[in-house]
């Protein structure tokens, strides 16, 4: 009788412990990811709203307010062309966010389809895919996007396609070492032995396992493309004006840097408080998906 | 030792060649025409095709390539720029010390303060000295290096006129380029070499050493650190590559002569030559550095060394993560130790 109620108990743990809400219980103790996930939340609402929250058209002209300072009319002030920056931030981080994603998307796809081959087909194709990965890794990620962008030309989609580029050697290593760790797992084995077929091991036994890695390789990644994107921006390239974004209110801003500080700062806080946001969630995600690394 | 540095270099070689190759078909689809921006608006069809013979772009696409790649490899030629008379090595190697000295300055700088630091960080664990490095290196880590040299020069140069804005007249004038250029990778630098060395000082081996009587600081730099460094300097590796790929930046706010300016010049242009030229170099010198990496990571870690002795691997996979969840216990679906416990 008592065995058979530990056994319970044991099932019951375990089913916990492949439960979702277990990573979301763990996630929840740590505070600081939690300050993370409440930053990024506000960020995609208040992007994706930009149109109901920000008090003017990003557009908007007005050359009687011109280089204004923040005042309670002008949350952040306004730019060389009377435009409220409060606005513009917002609808900027609009395509900062969506550029962000796709290019996160379009590494994820080819990166991941790359790591999976090279990872279960191993020999030949492996060695073959992991050097073009290595050529790819041989040009610095902000180089290559440069230089992609300048091929590309300007423009969202453009500006996406250049920064993935960079991001596809590093998801298909990081997929590859995944799929290669999991492949050798005693569950896959015992799987394999209960006598399910391939496609029911990949799904529900590899991909679960899998996930858990790139979901933080993206949260990390999403971070770290919304720097190179308004990186590019600032210089120039990418996502290309009227279109509002970060980076290029900042470059905007720098030739008033010496009289007009608002519209240098806040933009470059936007920038750092996603970048922040997305670097302490995906830090707790690791943490949260691997109890084991928790000191 | 010798073999294993012998089989990199040789491995550098076709990196290097596929590099030119990709750089290349990127530069020849970059937009615009070339021929047309020298030539101005008022020309003729004879004109025209006369320079696009004389600049060699009226032959076929491979037939540049190679020319280009055979000239690279053999006589170190990367052509002529367009937008001036010079050619681009002359253009480039005018700039490549004052780049060059950034980038080491600011790996430089990464080194020498981000792993004393996040040593000095882990050994304090759950202090006061901890908690604010760590909140530092984690507000650090999220902070755009162009946004902090726009900030920078906000305090430091217009306000407090302390530095120089721009140039690099003085030794005052190196300060803001090199750290704000560098501070992010100091900052992710420190927070790994923490953690990594929080997870060795918990290994066995060094309570062992602490029971043979060994005194804490030889604990410390000749069992822990040594251990606690190698995914340090796979990571130092990797941010080389984000600290010259951010000097392009750095350099066109403080007005720096170096090769990132002359990047966004050559693109703004339309100088392909130039643009695959800087690109080639700034590849050069990330591989010699992942080079010289490679060394020191199997200098510290013996096992590399023996890996390799044993035939199994020709290189190291230093950038190959396995990823703890999938490795051992933990992580969805693999609660079973737990659970037994419970």
């Amino acid at each position: 009788m008592s065995r058979r109620r530990i056994n319970d108990a044991a099932i019951a743990a375990l089913k916990r412990q492949s439960n979702f809400a277990d990573i979301w219980r763990r996630l929840k103790k740590n505070k600081l990811a939690m300050v993370g996930l409440v930053i990024v939340c506000i960020l995609v609402i208040a992007c994706v709203f930009a149109n109901l929250i920000a008090p003017y058209d990003y557009a908007a002209q007005d050359y009687s307010a011109r280089l204004q300072f923040p005042s309670w009319q002008h949350l952040c002030g306004t730019d060389n062309f009377g435009r409220d920056i409060f606005s513009r931030i917002l609808y900027g981080g609009r395509i900062s966010l969506l550029v962000s994603l796709m290019s996160c998307v379009i590494s994820l796809v080819f990166g991941g389809l790359l790591g999976i081959v090279s990872g279960y087909a191993g020999g030949k194709t492996d060695n073959i895919i992991m050097r073009l990965c290595d050529l790819l890794m041989a040009i610095p990620a902000t180089l290559l996007a440069i230089v992609i962008s300048a091929t590309l030309g300007g423009g969202v989609f453009q500006t996406a396609i250049a920064i993935s580029i960079g991001g596809i050697a590093p998801t298909a290593r990081l997929v590859r070492a995944t799929a290669l760790t999991i492949r050798g797992q005693q569950y896959i084995e015992a799987a394999r032995a209960a006598g399910s077929s391939q496609f029911h091991i990949i799904m529900t036994h590899a991909v679960p396992n899998c996930l858990a890695p790139i979901i933080v390789d993206m949260s990390l990644r999403i971070g770290g493309n919304i720097m190179m994107i308004s990186a590019m921006s600032f210089i120039g390239l990418g996502v290309q004006p009227p279109t509002p974004e970060w980076g290029q209110i900042l470059n905007s801003g720098r030739e008033f840097i010496r009289n007009f500080w608002p519209l240098c700062t806040f933009p470059g806080l936007a920038i750092m408080l996603t970048m922040f946001g997305f670097n302490v969630l995906g830090d707790g995600l690791r943490d949260a998906l691997d109890p084991k690394l928790k000191q | 030792m010798i073999k294993f540095i012998i089989k990199r270099i040789l491995w550098m070689i076709p990196i290097f060649l596929g590099v030119l190759v990709i750089v290349f078909c990127l530069s020849y689809f970059m937009p615009g025409d070339p021929v047309q921006d020298k030539l101005g608006s008022s020309y003729t069809q004879e004109d025209y095709d006369a320079l696009a013979h004389e600049m060699g772009l009226d032959r076929p696409f491979l037939v540049q390539m190679g020319d280009y790649i055979w000239g690279v490899v053999t006589r170190f030629d990367l052509g002529n720029a367009y937008s001036s008379n010079q050619t681009v090595l002359q253009m480039i190697s005018a700039r490549v010390p004052v780049s060059l000295a950034i980038g080491l300055l600011g790996t430089l700088l990464v080194i020498v303060l981000g792993i004393p630091i996040g040593v000095f960080s882990a050994l304090k664990q759950n202090t006061v000295a901890d908690y604010t490095i760590t909140t530092f290196s984690i507000i650090l880590a999220s902070l755009p290096g162009f946004w902090l040299a726009l900030m920078c020069i906000i305090v430091f140069c217009l306000n407090l006129r302390w530095l120089p804005a721009s140039g690099l007249g003085s030794f005052k004038a190196w300060i803001l380029p090199v750290v704000t250029n560098s501070l992010m990778s100091l900052a992710s630098v420190t927070r790994m070499t923490r953690s990594s060395m929080l997870e060795v000082i918990r290994q066995d081996y060094i309570w062992t050493a602490k029971a043979k009587g060994l005194p804490s600081g030889k604990v410390i730099f000749k069992h822990a650190l040594k251990n606690s460094l190698i995914p340090v300097i796979t990571m130092v590796g990797g941010q080389l590559g984000i600290i010259v790929g951010g000097s392009v930046i750095t350099e066109t706010i403080f007005n720096i002569p170096g090769m990132g300016m002359l990047m966004v010049t050559a693109i703004n242009k339309r100088d392909y030559p130039l643009i695959l030229g800087i690109t080639v170099i700034i590849s050069i010198f990330v591989m010699v550095m992942n080079l010289l990496v490679d060394i020191v990571y199997s200098l510290i870690d013996p096992r590399i060394k023996s890996q390799f002795k044993s035939g199994k691997k020709m290189f190291i996979k230093k950038n190959d993560i396995s990823f703890p969840p999938v490795k051992g216990q933990g992580g969805p679906g693999s609660g079973l130790k737990e659970a037994k416990e419970a």
